[in-house]
């Protein structure tokens, strides 16, 4: 298939997914029984009045739902989450705005460590293929992968914060510290450019537990793949000619093999991110991050519907961009769809 | 039992016996499950299995760490955990098995349907099937969950909505493999019809290939369903359940850090075992 074609295809389709979270969301936000108006306001519907008039005219809540829905849409592209009661009537946007940020800093931070220690235990199990490296590898992604990331979380924190007092219990950064202006909205990346070192010190400290927490629950997927793949491709007809032209055995492990067993670790990278992305939820909210994960769990809490709504579709729309990352990535490493 | 089904029943034990990782995680299985039906039937009777009464209060100190008359010691309002943990077991074990199984007849169906019928229909089913498999699941079963309200019947419909995708691809490729072959082809020019081909012949050859990709989706449901439990949508207290009870008991993580740390590990070992018996089966049916 022709490369680009490919990328078009996944790009409608990622639009498609878009278009059907959204419909989800919107049949969700109506379904709620009775007046929607009363149940986005939850229990404060009657102490102000004022914002239920403003909310059934801003979503034309009296209107057909065809109508509504066309208004949902509008709304949505505008930025207009609705307000979140869990804080305060804070519109659902700026809050997603502050929170969103934290969640990406430790998503990709966990990424890193998750590919780094994925790749590494997976090339190490392939080498030493059922001996000791390998079997103690597996039992410590099975372990890894099998757990729930709150309870990997809180085995950390106890562990490395309150036991062995290495690292902050909580928070994204010491609250006495300066916090960097907002240039690229990262605040790691905003400190490391402003040269605010002792708050990019600070912010990685806090930023250790939870991203491991998150690493140590999804680099088995990755290692997992990549050992079978690598051991699939040790049997290939390539690696068989490229050891008999006289290759010495690292170089067509590393340069022949793991090459090409890294696309079948693109393919799953996807998945990966999805669990990431997910875990944020538990892990925020047990290391106490400033995070959108955070943000749920208290719009869970209070019965905030705005809240859980707006934050389902950013992260529907998180997840659906870096799957779409990964298949043009796929599409560039791939021969196979690169050269159609 | 007739004795072709008896030496093959023997000889799939003899496999997973052989095989020390798959053995383990038989042996978990079929604890969970047993302990999770002796719970169901001994509620169905109005007999207390447990040492202790689950929800009572106060039937030992409070916080009082394991000991021989608290197996796994007791929380805040002196309640017995092991009794509590015992007690959860059935709504993690239905929840998964039912999800799961929910999810196999949906995707057998319309993997089935859509590889026998080709053309229109198949694109359409497959797209809609890409569609909802590319859904967050843990965001989108919290996200219907809230409308459905909390309860474990309500989150087993959340993730029974969106859990059958993968079935439908999985069935969908195995039938297209099988439907080329001679046996079908026969069946075909003999006259039966497509609906009787496909429950008759095809769907008994694509379901091993099935229910072993199930069995390693088990552990998976068990921790998607354990989180929405953690964030306080499946039972409502005092009722115990083991992602509620990590949730409930992680603030006193440093007075009497097992308190929590047990019903964590608990969900843990479950999709251990899930996950080592679904590995062996699989290698058993690449072997075959």
């Amino acid at each position: 298939m022709n490369p680009f074609r490919y990328i078009l295809r996944r790009l409608l389709f990622g639009i498609l997914v878009l278009i059907c979270v959204v419909t989800i969301t919107f049949t969700l936000s109506r379904s709620l029984g009775g007046n929607t108006v009363a149940a986005w306001l939850g229990k404060s519907a009657s102490m102000h009045p004022e914002l239920a008039v403003l909310y059934a005219a801003k979503y034309h809540l009296n209107d057909p739902i065809p109508i509504q829905f066309y208004y949902y849409v509008i709304n949505l592209l505008e930025g207009n989450l609705g307000f979140s009661p869990s804080r305060g009537f804070e519109p659902v946007i700026s809050v997603i705005g502050t929170t969103l940020p934290f969640t990406l800093q430790i998503a990709l931070f966990a990424f890193l460590i998750s590919v780094i220690l994925g790749v590494l235990l997976g090339v190490v199990s392939a080498k030493y293929q059922h001996r000791t490296p390998d079997t103690c590898i597996r039992a410590f992604y099975l372990a890894g992968y099998s757990s729930p990331p709150f309870f990997v979380a809180l085995v950390l924190l106890i562990v490395f914060a309150f036991k062995l007092n290495l690292l902050p219990t909580g928070g994204a950064f010491d609250i006495q510290l300066n916090s960097p202006s907002i240039i690229t909205g990262l605040p790691i990346l905003d400190a490391a450019i402003e040269g605010n070192v002792p708050y990019l010190l600070s912010a990685l400290r806090h930023m250790i537990l939870p991203s491991m927490a998150l690493a140590l629950v999804t680099f088995g997927v990755l290692t997992r793949v990549l050992r079978s793949t690598l051991l699939d491709v040790m049997h290939a007809n390539y690696i068989r000619t490229a050891r008999a032209k006289g290759l010495d055995e690292n170089t067509v492990f590393f340069k022949h093999a793991l090459r090409n067993a890294m696309i079948s670790v693109v393919s799953i990278s996807s998945l990966m991110v999805t669990w990431l992305i997910t875990g944020t939820i538990f892990v925020e909210n047990i290391f106490s991050y400033p995070g959108m994960g955070q943000y749920v769990v208290q719009a869970l809490v209070g019965q905030d519907y705005p809240g859980i709504l707006g934050t389902t579709i950013v992260f529907a729309v998180m997840i659906v961009v870096t799957n779409l990352a990964a298949d043009i990535l796929y599409a560039i490493v791939d021969p196979q769809v690169r050269l159609g | 039992m007739k004795p072709n089904t008896r030496t093959r029943l023997f000889g799939s034990l003899r496999l997973i016996s052989r095989n020390k990782e798959a053995l383990i995680g038989t042996v978990i299985v079929v604890g969970f499950i047993l302990t999770a039906s002796a719970v169901t039937l001994s509620n169905l009777f109005g007999i207390q299995l447990t040492p202790y009464n689950p929800i009572a209060q106060n039937v030992g100190p409070p916080l009082a760490p394991p000991s021989s008359a608290h197996l796994l010691g007791t929380d805040v309002g002196g309640r017995d955990v092991f009794s509590r943990i015992v007690v959860a077991t059935p709504n993690d074990v239905a929840v998964s098995l039912v999800v799961v199984g929910v999810a196999l007849a949906v995707g057998a169906m319309i993997g089935s349907i859509a590889a026998f019928r080709g053309g229109l229909l198949d694109e359409v089913l497959m797209r809609f099937t890409d569609v909802i498999f590319a859904l967050p699941a843990l965001v989108l079963a919290m996200a219907i969950g809230i409308v459905l309200g909390v309860g474990v019947t309500n989150m087993m419909i959340a993730l029974m909505i969106i859990w059958w995708p993968p079935y439908a691809r999985l069935a969908r490729g195995e039938a297209l493999r099988v439907a080329h072959q001679n046996y079908i082809e026969a069946a075909r020019l003999s006259g039966i019809g497509t609906m009787k081909i496909l429950s008759k012949h095809v769907l008994r050859n694509i379901i091993v290939t099935m229910l072993v990709y199930a069995t390693l989706d088990i552990g998976t449901v068990i921790l998607v369903y354990s989180g929405l439990s953690y964030l306080g949508l499946s039972v409502r207290p005092p009722q115990p359940d083991w992602g509620e009870m990590v949730s409930a008991y992680q603030d006193y993580m440093l007075t009497a850090p097992w308190l929590p740390i047990i019903p964590g590990s608990i969900i843990a070992m479950g999709v251990i075992g899930f996950s080592l018996l679904g590995d062996g089966l699989r290698d058993m049916l690449e072997a075959r």
